[in-house]
């Protein structure tokens, strides 16, 4: 009976109910974004005391900067490559979970707890056990495959660690989402294949995959936002965008511009930028699944 | 005067109207039954009375005082929902209290005894502390019926409680209810869409559709003199047969006829001016029985052994008819039949606005008390 | 064999395919899981290992033993580095945070169900459009209001960008729209307000979200690092995962006392690791995951 209405009809009580959530995202959301659009066409001095309105020149100045533009760079193939593992290894993970007919609650909590971990505890722990002159790994790393190993000097190093680090860190969200989407996989569907005799790979790809693709596309997204905006503790306790700037994301020259050095105008530009290219980046992923993705059964 | 009362009382949700210029008068310590089909308005008409919806014009008085835009709560109205309505986290006895801080005075004490009483009269006490989901649907629907009980407000409101309930469950929670009302005698309004419930249940009962209210009378009344087609229809399993047809004067008598068929009237008191038109011809199917020798013959289509009864279904002057026969009266399909009609009762109903004209049964009551205005006489 | 219903028919199937999976390897799924598992693990374990042992053994590489400085180095590490004075600034933060924006959201949740009022789709849609401006995006003029409302290194300006969120209140929303209408109905007409409507009933008929939402804000609020960073000035007013930049440079005579650094670590990682172990039935639920 949805057609009367509702219970309570005092206007002045929904706002007062209201009031805290309006107030907090009007104050700490929406005026900000509002503000980093204005602040980005400005330039500060003595932290914000000073300001002289210079238009589009902070995009102008990012836009021929070979600093930013390389971060940019490094950034897209960042999320790149932590996306795409983060998701074959969820898959994978999530998927063996899945088969396994013994065990599967432990199994389950031993995979999903990565999602606890703060991302400061990963930095901090592969800070150490990758550490060119103390770590384990890197001993192993180097009788095992006979190279140096030494990512505070060697760029694309420590990309590798960052993104190892990243994907670890990511995989246990990965899971537990992959986990839900595969369990509302209908028996039925599942036993005509297995009766069918076709193998498991195939089984994945045609049936699975498609079926599960509304939510391997939030996960995209997801996995996304958080290669671009959730590794900065990582940057900042393993690499500090070193060494010479090869793992200087966008983030982490954001926060740089803002913080270390007093350039507030440029800082906000980035803000906006970061922004279209998430948005955009999310935008294209939505719109390409709407081409393959099945939303029924 | 105490008691319920709605005057011209209309419900619009956008362009729908719901409830059209309803009439109603509930007296003190009656059982009234709102009755009618599917969309009705007879739910909506019972939430405007508690509240639940406001008016869009129209007034609502409890008791003297004009509740029309009292909040629910200030209105000392309970009610009992078709789906219980039970909050599935608190124990029984804790969904009986819950509101009763709030909505009475009651000192602890008195309220302990109160839930007690009321769980003896329905029989849940050993039910108290357990929760919804440990009940039956009969048992919370006791429970819920308990919720009312212990309020002792002013009305009980029952909007279909006996709806979710299996049939068996259904015909004993209906003479549960019956001694609860003789025992408290509070004013009681109660919905259902089932005229058995209806007739078995009112002291008078209301006959409702398409948000307007056919017909208020005791349910004798209401079976023997329906004021509409409508209600005709509509009150008695199965409801009455009703067949287009033409009245016409032949010499002393009045007939009425369809096809080949014709019915003789006993020529009481039928208005001149039907004479000679079409009307709308009404028998029930228990006062037509077999006669060798009655104008009505029968082509059997469908029998419904009841047990009871047979039911026969068929057709005559090719309209179709429903009788009811003795149990072993041995009628199969294929059979024709001949039939008579009880002489006193008949009815004729306006062929166009579905009125009572015409009730050939001798015996009139006086006139019954009722709402504001008679509305036994038409019905809209 | 002669199938006569659908029940029949699908427990045959389901048996079925239990076989077919117990058939095609257990085992290696088994091995498979365990592998992955491990793997996973082993960051963790080999955390816990060194951070047992002296500056001397963590320096012997290839020393994989339980070190002989057993559990001192997480005395050490809460005491003399204040690790439980940071510990305890992200407890009272994150409690803060969860409890506030859980209340705040049952509000919010509470108006936009059970209250007519104008405007109604407009204000959820506000709501809702916030989900559109992360973090990075508004950092710079959210530091600049802290500042100019003389809140900067206080908890305020740690917890009040928090409060509100719109995944809270729409998962809320959506519970609270599945209770049936007539539980308010019987409510109103006992004369019970709004709000203890929702202390009462609402809020013990979502006991599941409001737990699984809890859990989540906890483990998402104690893991918060670049706003504590950008916020806090005082150390020590700084929230555990801040603490961890702070002891990265504790050690002596150019040796890192790794084992101190790690014990701390593991210390950081455990409380939303108990709260998602001991929560995992809620939080996962909230997540949509059937347990």
């Amino acid at each position: 009976m949805s057609t009367h209405e509702n219970a309570y009809q005092s206007t002045r009580g929904a706002y007062l109910l209201l009031l805290p959530t309006l107030a907090v995202i009007l104050a700490f959301l929406y005026y900000p974004t509002v503000q980093t659009l204005r602040l980005s066409l400005y330039k500060t001095f003595l932290f914000g005391q000073r300001s002289s309105f210079v238009g589009l020149d902070n995009f102008a100045t990012l836009a021929t900067s070979g600093t930013y533009l390389r971060s940019v760079g490094l950034t897209f193939l960042f999320a790149a490559i932590v996306v795409t593992t983060t998701l074959v290894v969820g898959f994978a993970v999530a998927f063996l979970i899945y088969e396994v007919t013994d065990g599967k609650a432990a199994y389950m909590i031993a995979a999903i707890w990565p999602y606890a971990l703060p991302t400061a505890v990963a930095g901090t722990v592969f800070l150490f056990l990758a550490h060119p002159s103390v770590g384990i790994y890197t001993h192993y790393i180097e009788s095992w495959f006979g190279i140096e190993f030494d990512w505070f000097t060697s760029g694309w190093q420590a990309f590798v660690v960052l993104a190892v680090a990243a994907v670890w860190k990511q995989v246990g969200y990965n899971v537990i989402f992959m986990l839900a989407a595969m369990n509302k996989v209908p028996a039925s569907l599942n036993e005509a294949v297995e009766l069918d005799g076709v193998e498991t790979w195939r089984r994945l790809v045609r049936v699975y995959v498609p079926l599960m693709s509304p939510t391997l596309v939030f996960l995209v997204v997801m996995n996304t936002i958080y290669a671009f905006f959730g590794t900065f503790a990582l940057i900042d306790l393993m690499t500090q965008g070193g060494p010479t700037n090869a793992t200087n994301f966008m983030i982490y020259q954001l926060f740089r511009d803002a913080f270390q050095f007093d350039n507030l105008g440029l800082a906000s530009a980035q803000s906006i930028i970061l922004f279209v290219v998430v948005g955009g980046l999310t935008y294209v992923q939505l719109r390409v699944s709407d081409e393959y993705a099945h939303y029924g059964a | 005067m105490t008691g319920i009362k709605l005057t011209n009382l209309k419900k619009e949700f956008g362009d729908v109207t719901a409830v059209n210029g309803v009439d109603l008068a509930v007296h003190e310590g009656e059982f009234l039954v709102l009755v009618g089909p599917s969309g009705c308005g007879k739910s909506t008409t019972l939430r405007l009375l508690a509240g639940l919806e406001s008016a869009t014009s129209g007034t609502v008085t409890i008791n003297d005082s004009d509740v029309t835009d009292a909040e629910p709560g200030e209105r000392d109205v309970a009610m009992v929902f078709q789906n219980y309505a039970l909050y599935p986290h608190m124990t029984a006895r804790r969904n009986m209290t819950f509101g009763l801080k709030t909505a009475t005075d009651f000192s602890s004490t008195q309220v302990d005894e109160r839930v007690a009483e009321a769980a003896e009269t329905l029989d849940i006490t050993d039910l108290l502390d357990r929760k919804p989901a440990a009940l039956s649907g009969g048992e919370k629907q006791r429970v819920a019926i308990g919720r009312a009980l212990v309020r002792d407000p002013e009305v009980f409101l029952m909007d279909e409680p006996l709806s979710n309930l299996d049939a068996k469950l259904r015909v004993q929670m209906r003479a549960e209810l019956a001694q609860l009302h003789a025992k408290l005698q509070t004013t009681t309004l109660y919905v259902t869409h089932d005229q058995v419930e209806a007739m078995t249940l009112g002291d008078r009962v209301a006959v409702m559709d398409d948000g307007a209210i056919k017909q208020v009378a005791p349910p004798q009344e209401l079976y023997d003199r329906p004021s509409t087609r409508f209600v005709a229809e509509f009150i008695g399993s199965p409801g009455m047969n009703t067949v287009g047809a033409t009245l016409d004067r032949l010499g002393d008598r009045l007939v009425v006829s369809w096809a080949d068929v014709g019915v003789e009237l006993p020529a009481d008191d039928v208005p001149e001016e039907t004479v000679g038109e079409r009307v709308v011809f009404g028998v029930r199917p228990e006062d037509i029985h077999r006669d060798p020798d009655g104008p009505l013959s029968l082509s059997v289509t469908v029998t419904e052994p009841l047990g009871d009864s047979l039911l026969v279904r068929g057709t005559t002057g090719g309209r179709e008819l429903e009788v009811s026969l003795p149990p072993r009266a041995g009628v199969r399909a294929g059979d024709e039949i001949s039939l008579a009609v009880d002489g006193d009762r008949l009815h004729l109903f306006d062929a166009e606005t579905g009125a009572a004209v015409y009730h050939s049964m001798s015996s009139s009551a006086a006139q019954n008390p009722d709402a504001t205005e008679p509305p036994t006489v038409t019905g809209q | 064999m002669a199938v006569d219903n659908d029940t029949d028919r699908r427990a045959l199937s389901d048996a079925a395919a239990v076989a077919s999976r117990t058939l095609t390897g257990q085992p290696l799924v088994h091995l498979g899981l365990v592998t992955a598992i491990l793997l996973m693990a082993s960051p963790l374990l080999l955390a816990f290992v060194m951070s047992t042992q002296t500056i001397p053994e963590v320096y012997d590489i290839t020393n994989l033993g339980i070190g002989s400085d057993g559990l001192s180095n997480y005395v050490e590490v809460l005491t003399t580095y204040e690790l439980l004075g940071y510990m305890v600034n992200s407890l009272v933060m994150s409690i803060v945070v969860t409890v506030g924006k859980l209340a705040v959201s049952l509000f919010a949740a509470l108006a936009l169900v059970y209250y007519d009022f104008r405007f109604k789709n407009a204000v959820f849609f506000l709501i809702l459009f916030t989900l559109m401006f992360p973090v990075p995006v508004r950092i710079v003029p959210l530091y600049e209001l802290m500042v100019a409302w003389g809140w900067s290194n206080t908890l305020l300006a740690l917890t009040g960008p928090y409060l509100a969120s719109a995944t809270a209140v729409f998962l809320l929303r959506q519970h609270f729209s599945s209770i049936p209408d007539s539980m308010v109905e019987a409510a109103r007409l006992d004369d019970v307000g709004p709000l203890t409507f929702l202390v009462r009933v609402l809020v013990p008929m979502s006991r599941g979200m409001i737990t699984g939402l809890g859990v989540i804000t906890f483990i998402y609020a104690w893991n918060q690092y670049l706003w504590p960073l950008i916020v806090i000035s005082d150390q020590n007013k700084q929230v555990v995962q801040v603490g961890m930049k702070y002891l990265q440079s504790v050690g002596n005579a150019g040796q890192t006392d790794w084992g101190l650094i790690m014990a701390g670590a593991v210390l950081t990682l455990l409380p939303p690791l108990v709260a998602l172990i001991a929560f995992r039935r809620p939080l996962l639920e909230t997540f949509g995951l059937q347990t």
